[in-house]
């Protein structure tokens, strides 16, 4: 664009490159700015969008309550918003949980079903259910009250243990309750329980909404939202030739339905905070799943064999006896990996023929499992 | 020495080495794109003065390569240098003179529009009113005064301020500041876990809660949550430290000399001397599929100094122009049917371009015809 001539050495030409030397000057100086602290006034914001705003997820609801003589508040864990011991006689104790899952009402029964099946009780029907209801006031509002103990004694687990749970829809989300422990506990605290129950009230208090490790993703365009990206952290694995993903209910992460002509299996995948009771509590709960009565530290340290698993050890237990849930003959084969604060659970259970011949392909589907952010 | 240097200013092989730069400027900066992501590519490429270690192929080079500031100011002074110098006005130079004119305002507009312009996003739910954007990116640590019943006093200092000083000192606030952490990502965890950093915060919720540091995010549909522990000093003492996070819900409160405060790390704020409130989003996919057919949110503008309340209907390339700022329906939540996501975009400059180019389109003009008349009537004498 330019065309090429010689140049003129007037006083103006010495000015206009003088003038050009001060715009750079000024431009590289304007190119350095920071920027600085403002002050201004707005009108009074309402509160309520306000935990929104942040691009956090709307922080859950909290409860108050009036705390029973001779309860102790413990530390919540992951999944529970708030968590007590009740000590009995004679060293017997009972627990209690208060836990949040999204939706009013929607998987009652199926969250019923699997405190039941963890005690090693068969499943109950929505008609069962019905049956072993009762009113019970939550706060201002009317709960329900079931006994699950109460129907049938499935395994030798469940004699000495009592469950109470209390389910309670409100906004969108179920509470839900779990009172468990000694038989002679809970039974003697139960009306603690139900005074506990009726003394809830809400607050919307606004707190840490996000726990889960998250990337702080939002949705498209990177646009502050109430981003749903916490989702429950599973790992991949490697999933044998022949296994059918299953969608799992609530509570497990992953469930895989294995067969064939000699019979049909499951593997579940679920994982909790913390230690959830111990090696030894688990066993015996699995082995009630079993119909098999509970073994003493020893006689579970004969059942147990280390698996090496990515990152330590993980236990693996083998067992054989008679289902709760179906009354056929079952083979179970579970594998307790605790990492970073968490136990995770792997359980392969069905017929014995299918059981013996996956046994191989799930040791090496769980030990092929890579964690997000390990 | 002024001389020499205002020389080599005005001189084309200047011109011609900075075009050269620019077009392997371009070509770097695109391609790295693909390692450093869109935002930061820009970021570090064209609005920079310089760049050391460009990541060129798959790796970082150890050398300097001017950046898009130093290359378009170095362009645009060269370029009005030699015009001072040794441009005369003539009516047969109008053409050019158009042309560079048009060359000129294209670079100035695009400075401008990099220094004063904002993109931001207003995200609004039926039924919901708000009176302010937030930054797709910057992010901002506010101390509000919240002790007048009718107003909030907010002291919005930008987060590249919390990450560099130690003490932040203003002289609307009657305390200092004191920043002991800052994570430029980070999120929040209930219970230690690996790489988790309790935070020394103790006041407010943040006490207890343990830090999991991440790795700032360069992707595009990501954005990064910062967090610090704040410490409030008066003259008189330390009033506790605060866990501040964009990832917190809540601001926290506090008081001090009979005045309630209330802190905060949050999405950078642009207040609006109006509200917008959503009345209905409509949200139409082709049938049998989830692809969009039109979005369009229908909003009640109301402002209250001019006593403006009207209806607007802003769907897909039909944005709102309004009080200098432009609100493109942008996009919606994918799991509310009821939220809308409006981005407002403002630039003070978005005129040049249009204007430039006409500049310079009629400058080529003016020339050709210049020429062609001259050559005409040459022609026609002959």
């Amino acid at each position: 664009m330019f065309v090429i001539r010689r140049l003129p050495t007037n006083a103006a030409a010495a000015g206009g490159r003088r003038a050009s030397l001060l715009l750079l000057a000024v431009a590289l100086l304007a190119g350095c700015r920071r920027e600085a602290i403002t002050v201004y006034r707005v009108p009074k914001e309402n509160e309520a969008p306000a935990a929104r705003d942040s691009g956090a997820e709307p922080a859950p609801p909290r409860i108050q309550w009036k705390l029973p003589a001779g309860w102790e508040e413990q530390a919540a864990g992951e999944m529970s918003l708030a968590s007590f011991s009740i000590p009995g006689e004679a060293g017997k104790k009972a627990q209690l949980s208060v836990m949040t899952f999204p939706g009013e009402g929607a998987g009652e029964l199926d969250l019923i079903n699997i405190v039941r099946e963890n005690a090693g009780l068969t499943a109950l029907t929505g008609d069962d259910l019905t049956k072993l209801v009762e009113p019970v006031n939550v706060g201002e509002g009317r709960g329900k009250l079931v006994d699950l103990t109460g129907a049938v004694n499935g395994s030798d687990n469940s004699r000495s243990s009592q469950i109470l749970v209390a389910v309670y829809p409100r906004d969108g989300v179920t509470w839900f309750f779990k009172f468990a422990g000694d038989r002679g506990v809970v039974a003697a605290q139960k009306t603690a329980f139900v005074d506990f129950l009726k003394s809830i009230s809400w607050v919307e208090r606004p707190g840490v909404a996000s726990r889960k490790p998250h990337f702080a993703s939002t949705n498209d365009k990177r646009v502050p939202g109430d981003g749903a990206e916490a989702v429950k952290a599973r790992p991949s694995w490697e999933i044998p030739a022949g296994w059918q993903e299953a969608p799992p209910s609530q509570m497990l992460l992953a469930k895989f339905v294995v067969g064939g002509k000699d019979g049909q299996a499951e593997v579940t995948v679920s994982a909790f905070p913390g230690d959830t009771g111990g090696l030894l509590a688990n066993v015996n709960r699995w082995r009630g799943q079993v119909g098999l009565g509970p073994v003493d530290e020893a006689g579970m340290e004969q059942q147990v064999t280390r698996l090496d698993v990515a990152g330590g050890d993980a236990m693996l237990v083998d067992m054989s006896g008679t289902s709760a849930k179906t009354g056929k003959t079952a083979r179970l084969i579970g594998i307790i990996w605790p990492r970073e604060g968490q136990t995770w659970f792997y359980k392969l259970m069905g017929d014995p023929a299918v059981a013996e011949r996956e046994k191989a392909a799930f040791v090496k589907f769980v030990q092929s499992a890579r964690y997000p952010n390990a | 020495m002024l001389d020499r240097l205002a020389k080599l200013l005005t001189s084309l092989r200047l011109t011609v080495v900075l075009l050269c730069l620019a077009l392997l400027l371009v070509f770097v900066g695109t391609l790295a794109q693909v390692h450093e992501g869109l935002y930061q590519a820009q970021t570090r490429y064209f609005k920079s003065w310089l760049i050391w270690q460009p990541t060129i192929g798959d790796s970082a080079w150890p050398i300097l390569l001017p950046g898009g500031y130093l290359l378009g100011t170095l362009l645009l002074a060269n370029l009005l240098a030699a015009h001072l110098s040794r441009f005369k006005f003539t009516k047969k130079k109008t053409g050019i003179f158009l042309t560079h004119l048009g060359v000129i305002l294209l670079l100035v507009g695009q400075l401008m529009t990099d220094a004063f312009s904002t993109e931001s996003a207003m995200r609004l739910k039926e039924g919901e009113s708000r009176n302010y954007s937030q930054d797709f990116r910057n992010n901002e640590l506010v101390v509000i005064d919240t002790t007048d019943p009718k107003q909030d006093q907010v002291v919005a200092i930008p987060e590249p301020t919390v990450a560099t000083q130690k003490e932040i000192r203003s002289e609307s606030l009657p305390f200092v500041l004191r920043v002991h952490n800052y994570w430029p990502n980070a999120t929040l965890s209930m219970q230690p876990t690996n790489n988790t950093v309790p935070t020394r915060a103790t006041m407010g919720v943040g006490a207890g809660i343990h830090v999991l540091p991440l790795e700032p995010t360069v992707r595009d549909d990501e954005r990064n949550m910062p967090a610090a522990v704040v410490e409030v000093m008066t003259p008189q003492g330390s009033l506790g430290s605060w866990l501040v996070s964009c990832e917190l819900g809540a601001k926290q409160a506090f008081a001090f000399q009979n005045r309630a405060y209330q802190i905060a790390l949050r999405f950078k704020r642009y207040y609006k001397p109006f509200s917008l409130e959503l009345i209905k989003f409509t949200h139409e996919k082709y049938r049998g599929t989830d692809i969009p057919k039109n979005y369009a949110s229908r909003v009640r503008i109301d402002r209250p100094d001019t006593g403006e309340n009207r209806e607007v209907l802003i769907y897909m390339n039909n944005p709102l122009r309004y009080n200098g700022e432009t609100y493109y329906q942008a996009s919606f939540d994918k799991n509310d049917p009821h939220v809308t996501v409006l981005q407002v975009v403002h630039n003070p400059g978005w005129l040049t371009p249009y204007f430039a180019c006409g500049l310079v389109a009629l400058g080529l003009v003016v020339q050709f015809l210049t020429h062609l008349i001259g050559f005409a009537t040459k022609w026609r004498m002959a």
